[in-house]
């Protein structure tokens, strides 16, 4: 049992002004027997009024709308949890009854988002990865055999992908982040027939280990072992979760997960900054409000082609008018 | 043109055709007789002064719609043929049943898909198919939409056989266009025929935005909601229906820009601050409609709607979503639908539909292609289908080739014979193919089908594509009280 204090921070700034401005966070940790919120608070910079819902997948999902011109938008979220650990026991059933049992999941309806690719390579073919015979080892010796393929033969760089990334460019690249990783092996656990989803968390720095993706929003893959139930694999670490896995959302990929989204009015270029930091003790400052104002980092624009966003926004328009039925 | 009477005796029926007007015998139905009373005394001059006066209606009004890919120009109108197509009582209250009966049960499987599931775990329907749907969408699941109804206007498109029979075509779900051509080819007959209008006891339609803007009402918990109806904008195709419909329902037109969110309501901007929204007749394809949960490139829909709907503080007609229902694959699960949920027998018959995601169902389409209408389960208006035994043999090569590649995307139906109406062309009267598109409008208070609706004619000789993108035109249609 670890009590872990979580502060993650996310901040926009704008070039200039944006208004109507509405926003989806995904960013309320669930609470189950292996990680229990003690408390959760988020904030939000002129303090909109945040709604939420339950979607698809079971997760929270909060909405608000910052209506009045702004530069800036902060979000704060403060999390204090209870993670516990989780040890899974071999099943005690022969590979052949197990694999029968996950086979048998295809007709069931409730697994059907979890076994539907939702990216595919079109030249790829990744039927060699696994030994023939791959279904005389457990289903789940056989999931971490693929997390191991992708962490031995994919390293890992940041900068070199990104939230579009497709899983054909990341296999090209043979390297990127988390949520590439986890896209990958979430096509070949679902490719070879094992149910699969995409988690989105924090992951806990520990002594014993040295985490990658500490400091920012992580990503692995959750399988469903039928005699189990779900499983966490984390293929950037080469591990199966147990106790330093902060699971915020599940869903079919990255697109259901998204931890901070939104759109708005306005021209303007964004600069993000996110930063997630997890402590034993809680010595964060509480509130936004009482927040010191940070330095902001000069926005280098890249972009120096000169645009006519007048007709190119125009052109978008009549085409989008055209296409509706 | 000759100054002789309109011989309406001599006609040249399509071969194993129903023509609506004329029976085997070149006779004429008894149902057309006050009609052709009026016509027989006309002389061709006569009538194609009908037909000029028209198409000045038509013009001056600016009723013109548009046709992408063709360097002609993109701005038409739509074209028109001057002879009512008559239905019998007996025969719209079959359709009518018939329509209501299938939207009930087609209303019923989105709301079950999105709830509890019932039709899939019990294996009615395979779920495959439907949950890959692009537009299926989790968005909608479990979401309480108001009243329970998520198939608020309904365009049901249907032939008729050479049996005689009337067959439903294709149910549209979404926001099926065309009821103004039915309302504007009712106030031309009213000017053309007046007298056969009112000898022939036809049942009125131009009543229909009254009806629409009733029902709409009727969906808000409040006594005066606002109303109103969104458009993608002057660039889309059915612009002008957008118009004349909120014209006649005496509500606001708007554009996504002139809507935004703010605490999960709805609100429009306008000369002199905001006001509530309460109900909204979108003609907006779901993947713009919110461009914070679906396309994030729109530009036409609403940031955060999707939120305000599912607090349940603005109604959203038709409800999202409901796409993956009239597709052509889910189209020939329906009459297994109406069974299931309403425990009745199917009143209106589906076409045989072959899927060509079974594969035996799909040697026997490739095998005799020549005697088939295949079609994109996915596609509208006609475009991407092939006909058969219209195609040259390279054109079916390379259908063949695209349906190997994806045998799901595509279904396969006998090609039947669409039944004729007789169009007014060149001096005289000939047949042409017609299929007729009713709408059905479902509110707190029921269904209701506007007893008339879109009679489309594929004005080519011989040609079965009524379309209007594909050289189609309309004609009016008469349903006859009881």
């Amino acid at each position: 049992m670890r009590k872990v204090f979580i502060e993650h921070i996310t901040r926009f700034n704008y070039s200039n002004s944006v208004r109507y401005h509405a926003n989806q966070v995904m960013l309320y940790p669930i609470s189950n027997e292996f990680q229990k919120v003690n408390s959760h608070k988020l904030e939000v910079t002129s303090f909109p009024t945040i709604s939420t819902y339950e979607d698809f997948f079971g997760n929270t999902i909060g909405t608000f709308n910052i209506i009045a011109p702004h530069n800036q938008m902060t979000v704060k979220s403060l999390v204090e949890i209870t993670m516990l650990p989780k040890t899974i026991e071999k099943v005690n059933e022969e590979p052949k009854e197990q694999w029968a049992k996950i086979e048998a999941l295809k007709q069931n309806i409730s697994f059907f988002e979890y076994l539907s690719q939702t990216d595919s390579f079109t030249n790829t073919d990744v039927s060699s990865i696994l030994p023939e015979d791959f279904k005389t080892l457990d289903p789940l010796d056989v999931c971490v055999m693929l997390s191991q393929f992708i962490f031995e033969n994919f390293s890992y760089q940041k900068g070199i992908t990104n939230i579009e990334s497709t899983i054909e460019e990341v296999w090209k690249l043979k390297a990127g982040v988390c949520q590439d990783f986890t896209n990958i092996l979430l096509y070949l656990n679902r490719f070879f027939g094992i149910p699969s989803r995409y988690v989105s968390g924090y992951i806990c720095p520990s002594d014993d280990s040295n985490f990658r993706g500490v400091g920012a929003t992580h990503a692995w893959v959750e399988v469903y072992i039928p005699q189990i139930g779900w499983v966490g694999i984390d293929p950037t670490n080469n591990c199966i979760t147990n106790g330093n896995h902060v699971i915020l959302s599940v869903g079919r990929d990255y697109k259901d997960c998204s931890p901070i989204k939104g759109v708005y009015s306005g021209v303007s270029t964004d600069q993000l900054e996110v930063s997630v930091v997890i402590n034993d003790k809680n010595q964060f400052e509480a509130s936004i409000a009482t927040q010191k104002k940070e330095e902001i980092k000069e926005e280098i624009s890249t972009d120096k082609v000169t645009v006519n966003s007048y007709a190119k926004h125009q052109e978008i328009l009549i085409q989008q008018q055209q296409q509706q039925q | 043109m000759s100054n002789g009477k309109l011989n309406i005796n001599s006609y040249n029926h399509y071969p194993e055709t129903w023509d609506e007007m004329y029976d085997d015998n070149v006779d004429i139905r008894s149902h057309y007789l006050k009609f052709a009373e009026v016509i027989k005394s006309l002389s061709q001059d006569d009538l194609t002064k009908k037909v000029d006066f028209s198409s000045q209606l038509f013009l001056n009004q600016g009723i013109t719609f548009t046709v992408y890919n063709n360097s002609k120009g993109t701005e038409k109108i739509f074209p028109y043929d001057i002879i009512p197509r008559i239905i019998t009582a007996k025969e719209w209250h079959k359709v009518e049943s018939g329509i209501k009966q299938r939207i009930k049960a087609l209303n019923l499987f989105i709301k079950d898909t999105y709830s509890n599931q019932f039709i899939y775990k019990d294996g009615i329907v395979p779920f495959e198919q439907i949950l890959s749907s692009n537009d299926y969408s989790l968005q909608m699941y479990q979401l309480k939409v108001p009243n329970d109804i998520y198939t608020h206007i309904a365009g049901v498109d249907l032939i008729r056989n050479n049996d005689g029979e009337f067959y439903v075509l294709e149910d549209n779900l979404r926001t099926p266009s065309g009821v103004s051509y039915m309302i504007e080819n009712r106030e031309i007959s009213k000017r053309i025929f007046p007298a056969a209008l009112s000898s022939s006891r036809v049942m009125p339609i131009t009543n229909y935005a009254q009806m629409l803007s009733n029902k709409l009402k009727g969906l808000s918990d409040k006594n005066n909601p606002n109303i109103v109806l969104l458009t993608p904008g002057i660039y889309n195709s059915a612009y002008y229906e957008h118009t004349t419909l909120a014209r006649l329902m005496g509500v606001e037109l708007v554009e996504g820009q002139d809507l935004f969110v703010d605490n999960n309501i709805v609100f429009m901007k306008n000369a002199g601050g905001i006001k509530k929204v309460d109900v909204i007749y979108r003609r907006v394809d779901d993947d713009f409609l919110d461009p914070l949960v679906f396309n994030s490139t729109s530009k036409l829909g609403v940031s955060s709607i999707m939120s305000a709907y599912r607090s349940g503080n603005v109604v959203i007609v038709n409800a999202p979503g409901t796409g993956f229902a009239d597709d052509k694959a889910t189209y020939t699960y329906v009459p297994d639908m109406i069974k299931y949920y309403l425990n009745e027998e199917p009143i209106l018959k589906n076409i045989q539909t072959h899927k060509l995601s079974d594969k035996s169902e799909l040697e026997y389409v490739l095998k005799n292609i020549d005697s088939m209408v295949v079609k994109k389960t996915d596609g509208s208006g006609g475009y991407g289908m092939l006909i058969g035994n219209a195609a040259s043999e390279k054109e079916i090569d390379d259908y063949k080739k695209k349906i190997l590649a994806n045998p799901k995307g595509f279904i396969a139906q006998p090609t039947l014979n669409l039944s004729t109406a007789p169009c007014f062309i060149d001096g005289k009267l000939a047949p042409r193919c017609v299929d007729f598109r009713p709408f059905a409008l479902m509110g707190a208070d029921g269904i209701d089908v506007c007893p008339g609706g879109l009679s489309r004619v594929a004005l080519k000789e011989g040609s079965l594509v009524v379309n209007s993108s594909q050289g189609g035109g309309s004609k009016d249609t008469w349903v006859l009280k009881k």
